[in-house]
């Protein structure tokens, strides 16, 4: 591919990303466009190849997506206007999905992170607080009177 | 829903602020509102803060690293330490590539505050630049140095491991890492999705463990603003299009006046809000919703909220009279700086001397409606207020729509310099029901022939709204004069920006040529419709010589005195429109092909709003103008140069008999990319039926009322297609707010009884739709009137 970028894993696994794709993360577009990088590969040191791989399945298919302005992007945030494809592409185990977070911070991929905040938080939004723990494997560390407290607090909401 | 807007920069900033708070004097809580320079110093601080946080997060990092250099340039000569501005600086450093400084900032940073974030900071920077060792001992230092109860303690703890994965990758630790968010996230991240949980789910995630509390306890920006924003499809219209709402003032008002009171939002969320935010809250803001309990208003009342500085009660806020009494009286005090109370008609005059007694720093007062306030006795309140009786008010903004009082605060004003220093000045005409003519304009006219050298009332002023003032006011014969009177007071003086005057038919050639003549050069929003006596003429000589005009957004709908000649003349100089209204006009295909051309120039801004309903356009030209609308929008957006995307946001070619429904349905392949919304009968009939034509205005942007079937067409027409792109979603139809996107708008399904229209939703379920993300990509839609 002539207008292709190369990004290199931290394990070493080489990744081709044509520009237009790259230009959805900032780090990627600032580095290929400041330095002008051809050839050689970007390093992306905090990224491992298998979320590297789904961060660039996801700038390719959305590299021709309108950019949303600001506002519209502030309306979506709540709800997420999850797209069918968007949905199949998050259906990943959590760990992944947050190191797809952290992948797509490092890597400026709004798109992606506003997305990856709306999966979690779509985890989180529906579950009773010792669903949440079971689920993500945390202990309760709160003391009885603790407890008893924050029950207080919650009664607020009824 | 909650809208807590993204501020991941700034709710961490405001993460570390209880350390910073507890620093301060704790006068600030005390009886006395007095506030010293220090404490002016903080907020300043607070704000440079926040506008650097806004622009990391549009990743700009230089305009960040300039707002934080001076804040750190503040924090440095006031003598204030805070950890912060260095930790902030310290990120947008490292970010612009100066790592030097940034480790350097970054460690003033740890000096100052030892907390979790500073070390975070410091750790991530020297890891990203290959110094993972060193790295490494910034954390063991950090996790020793900051206390377990510190939100970012989990992560501190999370990094080290992942550092030492770095170092060795053989490590198992890592591998075996608990998937639980709040540790493996670092806290900006945290507070992102946290802002997509609403109360409840917030409370729940309160109860999970001690650092889940920690954090969501430490991110005030969860709780301090209480913008909860009822999703109306107006406002979502609104906030999609800006300017959007002046172009159509008219309109949309009409439309809010048959709006029921709607439930939006719960009276919990409130108290849990007014809860929460303790001193912390800044902006009181009800929106339309059940009336308050009195839990509720105990709750609000209980702490001290000396951050104060905005009132603003919906006027469908269903609050009683005692209520925004209560609410008002307690609110007012030095710090507050905007008040908005529109059409509470029980506000008085004794209401509005407090607020001009008890907030001296008062900018912005809307009492639009609040017909039992005179005019006159603000300016005695005012006066009262001012030591020097030819000195001006702090007041910058002041709305005094459906006032019936308009014309006395403007004859008072060319005599008293108490509100000389407004910027911006709303005084439209809506409700033409509440005034039906003006009774005191005989001796109102005496009054103004008396006043010795008279002078320009409003000299700084900005923006001018005097919608329907113009014609509706003076629509009674024996109010002739209103229209000249408002000349005669010279209100639109050099320097004035935004004008809307719609519905402007009563006022005179002379007169509106007087008017417009010394603003118009300065001028970016001119909103004029209905304006009889604007001419080609008097269009050409007030353009003058001018070679570029700053208009930005121009509305001269239903101005038929000017023909297409004078309209190209305008269009042509001006290269920054970005909203155009000349819906009957006469706008021809030369006004069309103005604007095409200016698509093609990347000097211009480029039409993102243009309204050519009955007018003579043919559907060739609105082709060529939507093929060049998509050659701009696939230039821009390849543009490295360009920040923003543009595209072309609405079309609506209503009722253009030369269009037809072939080229409509071309125009719509050529803005499909776009997700333009176009209006035509041909395209509504393209998509199933045409709309009531009772309701044919306002269908223009309430696209949801479309009638049964129509969803379900138009997903079949984007099959047949074959493009695939998503014309429509349905979204979280589980749920109390469904949502409609309909070719790149959204709206929210709401039951609005009075108009006796219903949403009803038939959900078909996707046999790929995964469960856990929620909504459904398929269903069939059936809304009716």
């Amino acid at each position: 591919m002539m207008n292709a970028i190369q990004l290199q894993a931290s394990d070493g696994q080489l990744f081709a990303i044509d520009r237009e794709a790259a230009a959805l993360s900032s780090l990627v577009h600032n580095l290929a466009c400041d330095v002008g990088i051809d050839s050689t590969p970007i390093p992306m040191p905090n990224v491992a190849g298998a979320t590297l791989a789904k961060v660039v399945e996801y700038c390719t298919h959305h590299r021709d997506d309108v950019r949303l302005c600001k506002d519209v992007a502030d309306l979506l945030q709540d709800d997420g206007l999850v797209e069918p494809w968007d949905r199949r592409f998050l259906a990943v185990d959590d760990d992944t999905l947050l190191r797809m977070l952290h992948a797509a911070d490092y890597m400026g991929v709004d798109a992606l992170v506003e997305l990856c905040c709306v999966a979690i938080a779509r985890l989180i939004r529906d579950l009773p607080a010792d669903a949440i723990r079971s689920r993500f494997d945390i202990t309760d560390d709160f003391s009885a009177l603790e407890r008893a407290q924050i029950a207080a607090e919650a009664a607020l909401c009824d | 829903m909650f809208v807590a807007g993204r501020k991941r920069k700034a709710q961490q900033v405001d993460a570390a602020a209880p350390g910073s708070r507890a620093q301060a004097p704790t006068g600030a809580a005390g009886s006395a509102p007095a506030i010293d320079d220090r404490q002016c110093a903080r907020m300043e601080l607070n704000r440079l803060l926040q506008l650097g946080a806004d622009s990391t997060r549009e990743r700009d990092y230089r305009v960040a690293l300039d707002h934080f250099n001076r804040a750190a340039a503040l924090a440095k000569n006031e003598g204030i330490e805070d950890a912060r501005v260095y930790e902030a600086r310290s990120r947008a450093l490292f970010k612009v590539g100066d790592v030097g400084r940034a480790i350097d900032d970054a460690k003033h940073a740890i000096r100052a505050n030892p907390g979790a974030s500073g070390y975070t900071c410091l750790a991530t920077i020297l890891a990203e630049t290959g110094k993972v060792a060193s790295a490494l001992k910034v954390i063991d230092d950090g996790l020793a140095a900051v206390d377990e109860q510190d939100p970012g303690f989990a992560y501190l703890k999370t990094l080290r491991m992942s550092a030492m994965y770095r170092l060795d990758p053989k490590c198992v630790l890592y591998l075996n890492l608990r998937t639980d968010p709040a540790m493996r996230l670092p806290p900006e991240l945290v507070a992102l999705v946290l802002c997509k949980l609403d109360v409840r789910a917030l409370m729940r995630c309160r109860m999970v463990a001690r650092h889940w509390r920690a954090l969501i306890d430490t991110t005030p920006g969860l709780w301090s603003r209480p913008t909860y924003v009822s999703l109306t499809p107006e406002e979502l219209l609104r906030r999609q299009m800006p300017g959007y709402e002046k172009l159509n003032a008219g309109l949309f008002y009409r439309r809010q006046e048959h709006r029921r009171l709607l439930n939006q939002m719960p009276d919990w969320a409130l108290r849990y809000i007014f809860e929460r935010s303790r001193a912390a809250l800044t902006v009181l803001r009800i929106p339309e919703t059940r009336p308050l309990t009195e839990a509720t208003l105990s709750a609000l009342f209980e702490h001290k909220r000396p951050r104060l500085a905005t009132v603003d009660i919906d006027r469908r806020s269903g609050l009683t009279i005692p209520v925004v009494d209560r609410v008002l009286r307690w609110s007012i005090s030095a710090q507050l700086a905007e008040i908005r109370v529109p059409y509470e008609t029980h506000v008085d005059d004794a209401m509005v001397a407090a607020i001009a007694s008890g907030a001296p720093k008062l900018r912005i007062l809307d009492i639009s409606g609040c017909v039992n306030v005179s005019v006159k006795s603000m300016f005695w309140a005012w006066n009262a207020t001012l030591e020097d009786a030819q000195g001006s008010t702090a007041l910058e903004e002041l709305y005094l729509d459906d006032h019936p009082d308009v014309l006395e605060l403007l004859v008072y004003s060319t005599r008293y310099r108490h509100f000389s220093g407004l910027r911006v000045l709303h005084i439209g005409t809506y409700l033409s029901t509440g005034i039906t003519s003006y009774p005191r304009i005989d001796r109102l006219l005496d009054y103004y022939q008396r006043i010795p050298n008279r002078q320009v009332p409003f000299p700084a002023l900005v923006e001018l709204s005097i919608c329907g003032t113009w014609g509706r006011l003076a629509r009674w014969p024996r109010d002739h004069q209103v229209a000249p009177l408002i000349s005669a007071c010279r209100l639109l003086c050099p320097g004035l920006r935004r004008l809307s005057a719609l519905d402007a038919s009563y006022i005179g050639s002379t007169d509106l040529h007087e008017a417009l003549r010394d603003c118009f050069p300065t001028l970016e929003r001119l909103h004029l419709s209905d304006c009889r006596n604007l001419d080609t003429q008097m269009l050409t000589s007030l353009i003058g010589a001018q070679q570029a005009l700053p208009l930005t957004s121009l509305d001269l709908s239903r101005c038929l005195g000017v023909d297409a000649h004078g309209l190209v003349e305008l269009v042509s100089r001006c290269r920054q429109l970005v909203h155009v209204n000349l819906s009957r006009t006469s706008a021809d295909n030369t006004v069309l092909a103005a604007l095409t051309e200016a698509m093609g120039m990347d000097d211009a801004a480029g039409v993102e709003v243009l309204l050519l309903e009955v007018t003579s356009v043919t559907g060739a030209a609105v082709r060529d103008f939507a093929a060049a609308c998509a050659k701009r929008c696939h230039r821009t957006r390849h543009s490295t140069h360009v920040r923003r995307a543009w595209r072309l946001r609405w079309l609506d070619i209503d009722n253009c008999r030369d269009v037809a429904a072939d080229a409509v349905a071309v125009v719509r392949d050529l803005l499909l990319p776009m997700r333009t919304c176009s209006n035509s009968d041909a395209a509504t009939e393209a998509l199933g039926g045409g709309g009531d034509s009772e309701y044919d205005e306002e269908e223009l942007y309430v696209v949801a009322t479309l009638p049964a079937g129509t969803i379900g067409r138009a997903r079949s027409a984007a099959q047949e297609r074959g493009d695939g792109g998503p014309l429509y979603a349905l979204i979280d139809m589980d749920s109390e707010q469904p949502f409609l996107e309909l070719e790149g708008s959204i709206y929210q399904g709401v039951r609005d009884e009075l108009l006796g229209t219903a949403m009803l939703f038939d959900i078909s379920e996707n046999a790929g739709d995964s469960g856990d993300a929620g909504g459904h990509d398929a269903g069939e839609a059936d809304a009716r009137l």
